[in-house]
């Protein structure tokens, strides 16, 4: 009997609803038998069962052994490090938000980090205390200020809304997580220039020992991996599907590679259309061309297509790109 | 099996230098007058961080209770400081101290959070007198340990903040500048660099001064009423940040200034000799200042009291740019090396006291030993194993067995009863009761009486 991998999911916040809907873009529905239970399966893996628990407790149960994979975020596993829990894939695509130090907006004299180390010093010197800083990130916060040369703070731990500390006066600034910076800017408070402190996003992390010690854990979590990696190779591509015509499939060929964009990933997949009788008797002889485009070239492809006869052109999202390796678990594996 | 085997003969081994250290620096700095004394593993963050440079506060081990933030110590003298500041005794003291400091070196592979600190402060005496005793214990205190080939390197942070005074500049700006000095000896870097760095984080380049009277950025409209008229988020106040901006400005103002000292101190950190040679380069440089010729008068006579404390002059480089940390010593700084090995080091720091709240000025001046550095340095250095005599024991004679053991140790040798069972054969010192006053040592029968004569014999040869 296959022993079944757990994957820790976030039950609740902001990552929570994305991440659900990552993995069935990825062809791997999450289904909850029973919405009061913590527990789930994905269909696609039969040896992967899902387990929810709160976004930081995702990281709790994967360091220790209670899930051997989990998807949360970036910023927690940098805030809780634990030397048993490995990034595994640390750029999912969702749940963008960056980790800032932000100042009141009237602070005009404060632009950047060097600012806020002098008047770091100016609140020890004049009014003979720290600065007060609010946020959720003690380690992060602790370790970029002294990065910048601030020894002389006071961490002020909050929760919840900590945009509001400086306006009601229990914090001097704040350092939190923004997606947009509205929340900051409707609290009168602006980021410094140099004050990102990370660029934090869903990523896939696992248990380290656990993933050496069982191969089987290994090869179910090689699946996850391939589904979600071809996905997201796929998502940089469409699939353009044209009538072109021409002499040969040579010729063709020729002229759709000419050009890098319509080369396609290994070059033009090109298929004789065998035409209609009234066709046949104008003697015209048309080729269906296949090719990958990436989709910031998209437009660009299209005029080519056009520019050598092309026409009836289809165009199609990819959903899978699967390369040779799955460069992801390539990486696994040597960090293991 | 071997390798736990050689790592407690290791471990071992390592235990007899660390104790061979101990003792002899704890003689040699009695010797001095200095008594030691017993400072918290646990303290405050904020006591360390006011005193600690920027390596010590990256790597200081923090934690919380109580919304309190503590930290474990990363070395002795703001303790010693703190303790003098908020104790009552005499005014003069002097202290020695030795025990773990810890630094949180996670990012580093194969790290050791935990490290021997062995070191001394001199508090409540100033000048050249005190400055040479401290040198003088530390180095001296190498020679005996026996670590060979010890030399000393001086520098004098309190000459540089002089000399810098002479420039007008805000104490940031000579901050920046200090801090800074190690990149006019950087390939990539240099006095441009520094320049550049200072317009980028100290001044404003175009910025004009803005009326913060109308400013109504946030909405959060100043003036208003005249309770907030002086007060804005974030704990500042107008005219905190009208200060600071005509501060920035000032400073773009003095960039002559700043790089009329930058070049200064290119020219001042060129020369690392010895004493004599240095000396004579600095007071080229500083004629016409009269605090700086003072300072270095007294730099020169701290070297002459080291020659008279047998520290020649060949063991000694004068670098005056030596930085150890800019943002507490005052006056001499000094590093101790033996073949590249950094051993030590200290200074003198008469501000610290006050940082840490003592209503007086304290003159002060101390070291520390990196004692884990010596415990290395010692490797090549045989240490005897003391011999420990074994009495072997029935379980009739136990009490026998304790009484000899006892006489032995009265007798100043160490001594340790295993069960017959466990006795091995093959070690000389093995001693086999026959009854409560006779005994085989070595195969002969002894009385207690022959047995004293030769305890003394084996006391002789120990020694």
């Amino acid at each position: 009997m296959t022993k079944s991998l757990t994957l820790a999911l976030p039950s609740k916040g902001a990552i929570a609803e994305p991440t659900i809907n990552f993995l069935r873009d990825c062809g791997l529905r999450v289904e909850k038998p029973n919405q009061r239970q913590y527990t789930g399966v994905i269909p696609a893996i039969p040896s992967l069962r899902v387990l929810f628990q709160r976004v930081t407790d995702v990281l709790y149960k994967v360091s220790d052994g209670t899930a051997q994979i989990g998807i949360t975020g970036l910023d927690v596993v940098k805030e809780n490090a634990s030397d048993k829990v490995i990034i595994v894939h640390e750029s999912l695509g969702f749940g963008h938000c960056s980790l800032v130090v932000a100042v009141p907006e009237m602070w005009v004299d404060v632009e950047n980090m060097p600012d806020l180390l002098d008047v770091a010093l100016d609140f020890r010197e004049q009014k003979q205390r720290n600065i007060r800083i609010a946020t959720k990130y003690p380690l992060l916060a602790r370790q970029f200020l002294h990065d910048h040369g601030i020894h002389h703070f006071t961490l002020v731990k909050a929760e919840g809304a900590i945009e509001a500390a400086p306006t009601l006066g229990y914090a001097d600034i704040i350092i939190d997580l923004t997606q947009t910076g509205t929340t900051l800017r409707e609290n009168h408070l602006k980021i410094l220039r140099d004050g990102i402190i990370i660029d934090s996003q869903a990523c896939l992390i696992g248990n380290k020992q656990a993933l050496q010690e069982n191969p089987e854990y290994l090869n179910t979590l090689r699946i996850l991996i391939e589904y979600v990696d071809a996905t997201q190779h796929g998502r940089g591509y469409f699939q353009l599907v044209a009538n072109v015509k021409g002499e040969s499939a040579e010729e063709i060929a020729e002229k759709v590679a000419a050009n890098p964009i319509t080369r396609g990933l290994q070059g033009p997949t090109i298929s004789q259309i065998y035409p209609t009788h009234n066709q046949r008797e104008v003697n015209e002889h048309w080729f269906t061309v296949t090719i990958i485009v990436a989709n910031a070239h998209l437009l660009s492809a299209m005029e080519h297509i056009r520019s050598i006869g092309g026409s009836q052109t289809i165009v199609s999202p990819v959903r899978y790109i699967f390369l040779e390796q799955s460069p992801i678990f390539q990486q696994l594996l040597k960090m293991l | 099996m071997q390798s736990n085997q050689s790592q407690r003969a290791q471990s071992e081994l390592i235990g007899r230098r660390t104790a061979h250290i101990l003792t002899i620096l704890n003689k040699h700095m009695q010797l001095y007058g200095y008594k030691s004394v017993n400072l918290p593993s646990i303290d405050v963050a904020d006591l360390f961080l006011v005193k600690a440079g920027d390596q010590i506060i990256n790597s200081l081990f923090t934690f919380e209770r109580q919304g309190k933030q503590f930290a474990l110590r990363p070395e002795f003298t703001a303790s010693a400081a703190d303790y003098y500041a908020s104790t009552t005794g005499d005014l003069i003291v002097r202290w020695q101290f030795a025990g773990s400091v810890f630094e949180d070196k996670s990012h580093e592979s194969n790290s050791n959070y935990e490290q021997l600190g062995i070191g001394a402060e001199l508090i409540g005496i100033g000048g050249s007198l005190a400055d040479a005793e401290i040198l003088a214990m530390s180095a001296i205190g190498l020679d005996k340990v026996g670590i060979v080939d010890t030399h000393i390197t001086i520098g004098h942070i309190g000459l540089l903040r002089t000399i810098l005074e002479a420039f007008n500049l805000d104490i940031r700006t000579q901050r920046f500048l200090l801090h800074n000095i190690p990149a006019l000896s950087a390939a990539d870097k240099g006095k441009q660099w520094i320049f550049d760095q200072f317009i980028n984080q100290l001044s404003v380049k175009h910025q004009s001064i803005p009326n913060l009277e109308t400013y109504t950025v946030g909405k959060l409209e100043i003036g208003e009423s005249d309770s907030s008229a002086s007060m804005t988020m974030g704990g500042r106040t107008q005219e905190d940040i009208l200060r600071r901006l005509q501060l920035k400005q000032q400073r773009i103002a003095d960039r002559d200034n700043v790089f009329a000292a930058i070049e200064y101190l290119d020219k001042w950190c060129r020369v690392s000799d010895t004493p004599e040679k240095t000396f004579n380069y600095l007071e080229t440089l500083v004629s016409g200042n009269s605090d700086a010729q003072t300072l270095i008068s007294e730099w020169r006579e701290t070297i002459s009291l080291l020659e008279a404390n047998h520290i020649s002059s060949s063991r000694i480089t004068i670098k005056p740019n030596l930085a150890r940390s800019w943002d507490y010593y005052t006056g001499i700084v000094f590093e101790l090396h033996s073949n590249g090995t950094h051993l030590g080091g200290g200074g003198r720091y008469d501000d610290l006291a006050e940082l840490i709240g003592s209503k007086v000025s304290t003159p002060s001046v101390g070291f520390a030993y990196y004692g884990n550095r010596l415990i290395n340095t010692l490797s090549n250095t045989s240490l005897e194993i003391e011999s420990v005599i074994t009495i072997i024991s029935n379980n009739d004679d136990m009490i026998t067995a304790i009484k000899w053991a006892n006489h032995i140790r009265d007798c100043g040798l160490s001594v340790q009863i295993l069960p017959q069972t466990m006795g091995n054969s093959t070690d000389p010192f093995e001693l086999y009761l026959e009854s409560a006053t006779t005994a085989y040592f070595r195969k002969s029968k002894y009385d207690f009486q022959q047995f004293n004569l030769l305890i003394k014999d084996l006391k002789q040869i120990q020694q």
